[in-house]
């Protein structure tokens, strides 16, 4: 046996550390209980990444479900699947499946991935604090999360069953609005839309609890010598974040009673027979949904920045520019929303109004781009598996971020506006941007987490897996959209095929790469045990031990300039990198060691 | 507008042909492709240059040894203002741009009222209405297409009778959302290119309605793309761009039936244009009640017990919430726009299907009035060549 197999890690001088049971957060305590009702953030973030990892699973099965069915789109009136393709029976069981596959990714992955899963497991230890500011709002959150998860999928089950004849209630009846549930349609469709609604509404729980909680502990729980201007610009996202979440998502939850209210009692806000507007839904609708849009893709960014400037080894380059710039994307994000009513018949001084103000979106994305790659210039770049994840971001950001522009400008969004073109574009946003940085910060904090590294060879395999087949998935969509294949179509005319049979040729390569990353992960139970500093950050969660201690720290950290890496020397026995104690200013027992 | 950049992308004179990125372009005013083409280069530039500087630095400093790290600039306030302007400014541009075309797109010029075509939509066809008061007749099996004419500019105002619907054309760059309790209105002028590959379409000749006469449009796609239920989907139709001496026949026979329709056939196509998204002919239940055996028998109806006979289906289609069938709901649009004779072709080929019925094969077009009675024999000789010239419904006036 060989010093790197045997069970021993370091701390962050490099010391041995023997890994006795209760040393560690995940070994602290046993127990089913001492998880379900667990006060501690990386404790809840663990279940927290299950649970989305299971939404993710599920939402993703309805994502290949109906590309499968895309493959045959073209052939209306042969069987295929075992239905008629065009029939009512195909075109029901199509529409239940974008429209799950849209709310589940949306309401249940995307909007609590990065904050729920890493923000409430990393933000704390940046601080340098024992947890987050309410503890118990926090696993409060988690519940909210598993209340209105636990709805929709009712509903999913519901949809199923009855899909194999087994009469199902209304309100169990699957779902088949679009997770956008847009009146007058959800107050007339035969299907479970007020209990869905009821679920995004507690789903929304969940949403503002999160951003509560980090918004009180990041103005709370800085430690002596961090100021807002040396945080980890990781806080500063997941505080631009929360601020909307606060904000935008009451806005949802009223518009998502008000639909309940119409559905069940008529009151007639949005039905015309009623003297309602279905408009005015759209704009109550995408108040909150613009904003999430931005739930979803700063966090992403702020991961990002961690990672750049950590695998460059050299100091972030703009910070305040890149600080700043995550909170003027959430303001701008809250007025922007109009653009998604621009072929309504909206006046067209609104719509000049709304496309300037989307515009302007485009200017602190640049900045934050162009700060990153000037990171890179002259940095000592390390081309690993977190690093592949937030150049591939780069790269698909660039892309969804710079076809925004058409969709931006007023005469080109008319000919786009809700055609795959649309499509393509949000994904790269959402999925290529967001889950890219969902993948890359769970590599790069995966050894702080378990405190074992995973396989490197096969973290490069598996991202090129899903860059190449998102790459596939989405960007032929582009060109479908531009030659005018409207979106939410079960069936299309002959012109579209090969791009849509290429489309899911490359949701099946993505789908093996997400899988490699899963086994990756998996499989890294049995890896080597990680060194308090794989990546040589200086940022506070690496100044402890892999896993962290139920407490977080051994001593209270002192804030220094996160990205500052000339204290830590590579230490090539452990594979990872060690503090000289003297320049580790926090440490009682250590400081000042001459 | 742009006409510069028009001039050089688009050509007036033909339609264009379809691009790796645009099918193709069947209207005169493109405020589209050339604001796109604009963009498309910036786009392609900037990541480019993203791209290729992220590789190239990722090669050229990629760490050669895991000890140290690295020094250099933390910021610089010039290069932050530099690519935050530059950007601006082209963003600007972009919006002056977009915001010009658009213009010219919601504004339609002045036309003649000829050319002004009301469209309603509803779950999941079109009816495009037409200033004689006629309503477009699906050819055969198909629903009802867009039958518009070359170098007159066109104006669609659009009303939804049920839910939210789109009214996209790509051949001629136009969308707009049909909103129910709203009137929105867009407008084309289309191109019409013999060159190019045409259709044929055979329609009664105004001249002599018992012949047809062989009409070569070009043919579009029309799409629904706003979701609107379970056949979304299958919410297509044509547009047909004719010359305008051949719109001037189309527009001539929309009012003409060949007395000689038998019926059956007329009832037959009538009810696949309309009728056919929500009620089935096989005896499966769909969102409305089977065909089958329905004419004749008896049901359970929010009114009791009904006999379904001539009364009750012209009342189910004028009225259709009067009497709901037991076990359904109250989904269907009346449609005003069916005349009563079309209601009595629907009524004989809903015979054909029922057991309980019998239906006379032998009754064409030219036997019925206005109102849908059987003629009298005298009638029968006297009034054959006007057949459907008079049955403009006073609805779509």
């Amino acid at each position: 046996m060989t010093v790197a197999d045997k069970p021993i890690t370091t701390d962050i001088y490099g010391q041995p550390v023997e890994p006795k049971p209760g040393n560690d957060y995940i070994t602290h305590s046993k127990g089913v209980l001492s998880w379900a009702l667990t006060l501690d953030h990386k404790r809840i973030g663990l279940m927290y990444l299950v649970a989305v990892l299971a939404a993710f699973a599920i939402g993703g099965f309805f994502a290949i479900f109906l590309r499968t069915m895309l493959l045959f789109g073209s052939k209306v009136g042969e069987t295929r699947m075992g239905f008629e393709v065009g029939a009512a029976a195909w075109n029901d069981f199509y529409n239940q499946a974008f429209t799950l596959h849209g709310a589940i990714m949306v309401f249940m992955f995307i909007i609590p991935a990065i904050p729920a899963v890493l923000g409430n497991f990393a933000l704390p230890l940046q601080l340098g604090a024992k947890d987050v500011a309410f503890p118990r709002l926090n696993l409060l959150s988690f519940y909210c999360w598993c209340g209105g998860s636990a709805l929709l999928a009712a509903i999913l089950f519901g949809g199923i069953l009855s899909a194999f004849g087994i009469a199902m209630p209304q309100a169990l009846n699957g779902l088949d609005t679009g997770w956008t549930f847009y009146t007058p349609y959800s107050t007339t469709t035969q299907t479970g839309v007020v209990l869905a609604t009821l679920g995004a509404f507690i789903l929304g729980f969940s949403s503002i609890l999160t951003g509560l909680n980090f918004v009180a502990t990041i103005h709370m729980l800085k430690p002596k010598g961090m100021g807002w201007f040396n945080m980890p610009l990781f806080l500063w996202a997941m505080y631009a974040t929360a601020v909307i979440q606060i904000l935008a998502t009451p806005v949802l939850a009223i518009t998502l009673l008000l639909l309940c209210a119409e559905n069940l009692i008529g009151i007639g806000v949005f039905d015309p027979k009623l003297g309602g507007d279905p408009v005015l839904f759209q704009h109550f609708f995408w108040f909150y949904s613009h904003p999430a849009v931005y739930i979803m893709i700063l966090p992403g960014l702020g991961v990002v920045s961690e990672i750049i400037s950590t695998f460059s080894r050299k100091h972030i380059f703009g910070y305040k520019f890149i600080a700043y710039s995550s909170v003027a994307i959430a303001l701008f994000g809250f007025i922007v929303w109009g653009h998604h009513m621009f072929t309504s018949g909206q006046s067209a001084m609104i719509n000049a109004i709304f496309s300037l103000l989307t515009m302007s979106v485009a200017i602190p994305s640049a900045i934050k781009v162009f700060n990153w790659l000037a990171t890179m210039y002259h940095g000592k770049i390390r081309v690993e598996t977190p690093m592949l994840y937030a150049m591939g971001f780069i790269w698909l950001f660039t892309i969804g971020g710079l076809t925004g522009l058409f969709l931006a400008a007023l005469s080109t969004d008319i000919y786009f506006h809700d055609t795959y073109f649309v499509v393509a574009h949000f994904h790269y946003v959402m999925v290529g941007s967001t889950l890219f940085a969902f993948l890359g910060g769970m590599y790069y904090w995966f050894p702080k987490m378990f405190g074992r590294m995973y396989n490197e060879t096969w973290g490069r395999i598996g991202w090129a897996f899903c860059f190449v087949g998102f790459n596939a998935t989405f960007f032929i969509q582009f060109i479908a959209g531009s030659k005018g294949m409207p979106r939410r179509y079960a069936t299309f005319v002959d012109d579209f095929t090969w791009y849509h049979h290429l489309s899911t040729g490359g949701s099946y390569i993505l789908t093996i790469g997400l899988f490699i990353v899963l086994a990756n992960w998996i499989l890294a139970k049995r890896g080597r045990r990680a060194p308090a500093n794989p990546w040589g950050g200086n940022q506070l969660e690496w100044h402890t031990n892999s896993p962290p201690p139920h407490a977080n720290f051994e001593y209270d950290p002192v804030g220094t300039d996160p990205y500052h890496f000339h204290d830590w020397t590579y230490d090539e026995k452990i594979d990872g990198y060690v503090l000289d104690p003297e320049h580790d200013p926090g440490n009682p027992t250590h400081a000042p060691v001459h | 507008m742009n006409t510069l950049l028009l001039n050089l992308l688009a050509t007036t004179d033909g339609v264009r042909p379809s691009t790796t990125w645009f099918p193709e372009n069947a209207s005169t005013d493109n405020n589209v492709d050339p604001l796109f083409y604009f963009i498309f280069w910036i786009c392609a530039f900037f990541l480019v240059l993203n791209a290729g500087l992220m590789i190239y630095f990722a090669i050229r400093y990629r760490q050669r040894n895991k000890q140290g790290a690295a020094h250099g600039h933390t910021h610089n306030t010039a290069m932050e203002v530099t690519w935050s302007v530059i950007p601006a400014i082209i963003l600007a541009i972009i919006f002056i741009w977009g915001f010009r075309g658009f213009l010219d797109m919601a504004n339609p010029p002045q036309i003649a009222p000829e050319h002004e075509i009301a469209v309603n939509g509803y779950q999941w066809a079109w009816d495009f209405t037409y200033p004689n008061g006629e309503t477009v007749r699906g050819v055969g099996a198909e629903k009802p297409a867009l039958h518009v004419p070359a170098g007159v500019p066109v104006r669609l105002t659009l009303t939804s009778s049920d839910v939210l619907h789109s009214v996209f054309i790509p051949a001629f760059r136009v969308k707009k959302d049909v909103v129910p309790g709203r009137v929105t209105q867009l407008w084309f002028e289309p191109v019409y290119d013999a060159s190019r590959e045409t259709v044929a379409l055979d329609v009664p000749d105004p001249a002599d309605p018992n012949q047809t006469v062989t009409l070569h449009p070009n043919e579009y796609d029309l799409f629904c793309t706003e979701y609107c239920g379970q056949a979304h989907s299958l919410m297509i139709t044509k547009v047909y761009v004719y010359s305008p001496e051949e719109y001037a026949t189309w527009y001539a026979s929309m009012t003409v039936t060949p007395p000689t329709t038998p019926l059956i056939e007329l009832g037959s196509n009538l009810y696949v244009q309309k009728c056919a998204t929500c009620h089935t002919i096989d005896g499966s239940a769909n969102t409305g009640p089977t065909w089958q055996n329905l004419y004749g028998s008896t049901h359970g109806t929010s009114a009791g017990p009904t006999l379904a006979d001539d009364a009750y289906i012209i009342e189910s289609i004028r009225n259709p919430g009067a009497k709901i069938v037991d076990g359904y709901g109250n989904n269907m649009s009346a449609f005003p726009n069916l005349t009563d004779r079309e209601i009595r072709a629907i009524i004989e080929f809903m015979k054909t299907i029922s057991d309980n019925a019998e239906a006379d094969e032998d009754l064409t077009y030219g036997d019925l009035n206005d109102d849908g009675t059987l003629k009298t024999e005298g009638e029968a000789d006297g009034s054959g060549d006007d057949a459907g010239g008079g049955d403009a419904p006073a609805e779509n006036e």
